[in-house]
């Protein structure tokens, strides 16, 4: 009995440390979670514009890229095999970027959006709470976003994807 | 003549010079509390990532529009969560962590007054 304080204390203290270093996602979560498509307004490549009007009756990706972004080349094939597997619509939003740049990009990798919005200012990454680059939203037929990717889709997170756009088409 | 038109250009010019000042400060305020959440150990006043430009940025332009410090912190925990906050706003989400200290103050203070007794 005289050390119940102390023993009480001491597994208090490994109780906080033991949850808090094992939880497994570490990753910043949306705030945007479950919640509608933030604003949007922007000039497309195409010269026409992506708006909140471009944002329904089906599930679409939102992906963040550049072309001065290194991690964007390596995520640019699996948008590609996204697509293969399953083909959804995917805006890409072109952060901070030089249109020459961009076209040039797109024409040596190819292009896998059905359209691309131009942020020059990064006011847009802001709107959507982006930190960085790449960063993806899988969006709902009801504008609502369910997913989001930090940095690169890979195989792992297009397997994620294609169960999470399954569990949105039912 | 001439002498009051300088006047009145020198006092039109050291009020926009003060106003500009003025709105610097504000937002250097406000800078230092925003934490940038890609360094996440940096406020966006200290940091030089490409991002935390883009805030400061945002934040100017928001004081220039008339908005306040309450507005412009609301705007960001919207979009960034209250991580964004490098002092966490007092919430239901947030009342153990800021009466964490006190408790175990408190416990502490009992544990050391037990032993005393007991001595």
């Amino acid at each position: 009995m005289k050390y119940i304080g102390l023993i009480i204390t001491t597994i208090f203290i490994f109780v906080c440390f033991f949850f808090g270093l094992n939880k497994k996602d570490q990753t910043l979560k949306s705030a945007f979670l479950n919640k509608p498509i933030p604003e949007i307004n922007l000039n497309s490549l195409t010269n026409d514009k992506l708006d909140q009007s471009d944002f329904k009756n089906e599930i679409l990706l939102v992906n963040f890229f550049a072309s001065w972004c290194l991690p964007c080349i390596v995520e640019h094939d699996f948008l590609f095999e996204l697509k293969k597997q399953k083909p959804i619509k995917i805006y890409g939003i072109n952060y901070k970027d030089d249109i020459k740049n961009l076209k040039k990009w797109l024409e040596k990798l190819g292009n896998p959006y059905s359209k691309i919005g131009m942020d020059k200012t990064g006011i847009t990454g802001i709107n959507w709470g982006v930190n960085g680059i790449p960063e993806s939203f899988l969006i709902d037929k009801n504008g609502i976003i369910r997913h989001k990717i930090n940095g690169v889709i890979d195989e792992k997170q297009i397997k994620i994807l294609l169960k999470k756009i399954e569990s949105l088409e039912k | 003549m001439k002498k009051l038109f300088i006047l009145i250009v020198l006092t039109l010019f050291s009020h926009n010079l003060f106003a500009d000042e003025n709105l610097d400060k504000k937002a250097r305020e406000i800078n230092k509390k925003i934490r940038c959440v890609v360094c996440q150990s940096q406020s966006i006043d200290d940091s030089d990532s490409l991002l935390a430009r883009d805030l400061r940025v945002l934040i100017k332009e928001k004081l220039k529009e008339g908005k306040n410090e309450k507005e412009i912190t609301d705007y960001l925990v919207e979009r960034y969560g209250e991580f964004i906050l490098l002092k966490p706003r007092f919430n239901s989400k947030t009342y153990f962590l800021w009466l964490a200290p006190i408790i175990i103050l408190l416990f502490g203070l009992f544990l050391i007054k037990g032993i005393f007794k007991k001595n």
